[in-house]
């Protein structure tokens, strides 16, 4: 990257250079195109967007965009980054787990500003008072006839960030990365450089939620950078039939996307066989697969099952990355391998390594550590938050440390799991301890405070297991045959999240750290051999079980029996 | 499309997701129970919404719950 690019200006280009071009299409459920927006008319609805939010905001300040995907999203975005506010990405107001995100995001953020479709204003505000974040809230509008050609936008230095992005937690430890514009365009051109270049007849089609990183960057921000095009589908459009998506992509002539494994798998459940000759994928060079861990076989698979469809193999590839480290960190097509990420290229402006957790010296190739990042694109941290994330080389410099366990081989990283106490299902990350407490709020005699949500099995499955005890001195509630299934469901329209076994073990039952929290690793291990089916609480033996609270060992029951209230 | 019509649809949508035999389904039975998680909920919406060719939410399917309260919200009896 030249030393002297920033965002704002090459934002501005780029809109400029492609004046009377569509640069941004968006489609709607049906997959059939909605409208476009040229460089000149983005230019001029944003600026406008900045505007109307310059009446409310001084620059630096963070604006929470509630909006679901579509023009207005889009320009409001480009509005805030070339006048120097801030964003923060959330999903539109709507029932299920996209609230959780939007709720937990306002309460734990406080935005300066909060700007919302013109029907959700009023609901987005009551929720906003309901939860203490007296926030104004601005509806969002496009106007309706082309402006007047000079939009205002100049040149400017940055000193906030340009999106904080929200990653996991709970509303009390919400955490969100703050990515500064450097990093964006850091991102940007490392991916490109790593992808082999684009040119301006690459077109994107993008169905990934705009409020999470790879939608975000990867559909819609880098396609902008890098000049060409983006069309956006609605996330639900794609879920509710996968077919949207490959129609679109060969309508638009499509020759980048990509999508989490959940993604892939759903295409190859959900599409016929005897439907994907009907399709062709001849076009796509990048079909790109990250985000949550990708089963062994299913990229292969995909690959093979969409040979009908002309999908090119070799076009499909494995990617590695996190908001952290702005979006993209490993990955490249046409390595002929699919399972794996291959490993940035050397003498390039980001490194990947793998090091010992304990003595934090690089392990040899071959043997698993936790997997760390440096290059320009590395954010500075969390907001709220400066948890020991970095670490610094001899050479100063700094290196971000994943929280992923994985290992190097011939050029390629494989992923393996999770240091960290994260859930991933669905590509989403989900803090462990926030599903531990829904969990435990659905009867009084849970320990929220002593649980195990944990992936089980082999990591890239994504299968959950919840482990929760008792309270003290608690028996199993009345209704304790209705307990898991509750949960479960529980779970399922807070976060989406499909809990796959729920196990209720008596008070005492998980190993503790020395300072008293609950060692999920361990659980997990213990879960894996089947530790807990002597011990787990079955309705039919409920008596016997409460009377005598059978524990494991003793020595761990006592051990850490001090602790307890 | 009747009612009668769109319980046809919903159950033959949700034993493909659910690999059970359609005529197993009761159309009064909860979607949960059923065993249905999310993502088919989502996925029997994208049905209905290409066959009755308009946008259904999945919102539909979670705030009634059964095959007979959607098809009543969708194609209300005279």
């Amino acid at each position: 990257m030249p030393k002297d690019e920033n965002l704002n200006q090459v934002i501005i280009d780029r809109l400029r250079q492609d004046a009377d071009v569509p640069v941004y299409t968006w489609l709607n459920r049906q997959a059939a195109v909605e409208g476009a927006l040229t460089g000149r008319q983005i230019e001029q609805q944003a600026a406008a967007q900045a505007q109307r939010i310059a009446r409310h905001l001084p620059r630096g300040g963070v604006a929470a965009l509630a909006l679901s995907s579509g023009p207005e999203f889009y320009t409001a975005l480009i509005g805030c980054l070339l006048s120097g506010i801030t964003v923060l990405p959330l999903p539109a107001l709507a029932a299920g787990p996209s609230k959780q995100r939007l709720e937990t995001a306002l309460i734990a953020l406080q935005p300066d500003l909060i700007i919302a479709h013109g029907e959700h204003c009023e609901n987005v505000r009551d929720l906003a008072r309901s939860r203490g974040v007296m926030s104004p809230v601005m509806s969002v509008e496009l106007e309706p006839h082309d402006l007047q050609d000079n939009s205002g936008f100049v040149e400017l230095t940055y000193t906030s960030p340009a999106i904080l992005q929200l990653t996991s937690g709970t509303t009390a430890s919400a955490k969100a990365v703050k990515i500064s514009p450097a990093n964006i365009l850091a991102n940007a051109r490392y991916t490109e450089s790593e992808w082999g270049g684009f040119t301006q007849e690459d077109m994107v089609v993008t169905w990934l939620p705009h409020y999470h990183d790879m939608g975000l960057f990867g559909g819609l921000l880098f396609p902008l950078l890098c000049g060409f095009g983006t069309a956006q589908l609605p996330t639900l459009a794609f879920v509710q039939r996968p077919e949207r998506w490959l129609t679109a992509l060969e309508a638009l002539k499509a020759t980048v996307t990509g999508g989490p494994a959940f993604a892939l798998q759903h295409c190859l459940e959900m599409i016929p066989e005897e439907n994907r000759a009907a399709i062709d994928l001849s076009a796509i060079r990048i079909f790109y697969c990250g985000a949550e861990p990708i089963p062994s076989g299913l990229l292969s698979e995909f690959a093979t099952g969409f040979a009908a469809s002309k999908l090119n193999p070799d076009a499909v590839f494995g990617c590695y990355g996190m908001a952290e480290a702005t979006l993209f960190v490993a990955g490249r097509p046409n390595t002929g391998t699919v399972a794996d990420c291959a490993l940035p290229a050397s003498g390039g402006t980001h490194a990947v390594a793998v090091l010992d957790r304990q003595s934090l010296s690089p392990v040899a190739a071959g043997i698993e550590g936790e997997i760390v990042v440096t290059g320009p694109s590395i954010c500075k941290g969390y907001i709220n938050e400066s948890p020991e994330m970095f670490l610094a080389d001899p050479q100063g410099q700094i290196w971000l440390r994943t929280g992923d366990l994985g290992y190097i081989d011939g050029g390629m990283l494989k992923i393996t799991g999770r240091a960290k106490d994260v859930l991933i299902a669905g590509g989403v990350n989900y803090a462990a301890a926030q599903v531990e407490w829904l969990a435990a709020a659905e009867a009084s005699e849970l320990n929220a405070f002593a649980a195990a949500a944990v992936n089980v099995g082999e990591f890239s499955a994504g299968k959950i297991a919840l482990i929760i005890e008792l309270r003290r001195g608690m028996k199993p509630p009345a209704d304790f045959a209705q307990l898991a299934p509750r949960i479960q469901r529980k779970c399922r329209a807070e976060f989406g999240l499909e809990i796959d076994e729920v196990l209720v073990v008596p008070a005492g039952t998980l190993e503790r750290t020395s300072s008293g929290k609950i060692r999920r690793v361990a659980a997990r291990s213990r879960y894996e051999t089947g530790g807990f089916e002597d011990v787990k609480l079955v309705p039919e033996f409920r008596p016997v079980l409460v009377a005598e609270t059978p524990a494991p060992t003793i020595t761990r029951l006592k051990s850490v029996g001090r602790g307890q209230s | 499309m009747t009612h009668a019509e769109l319980v046809q649809l919903m159950r033959t949508a949700i034993a493909a997701r659910l690999k059970c035999d359609p005529a197993a389904l009761d159309p009064d039975q909860e979607f949960a129970d059923m065993g249905m998680k999310s993502l088919d909920a989502v996925v029997v919406s994208g049905v209905l919404e290409d066959e009755l060719g308009r946008d259904v939410d999945p919102s539909v399917l979670f705030e009634n719950r059964t095959m007979n309260a959607v098809a009543e919200m969708l194609a209300p009896a005279k």
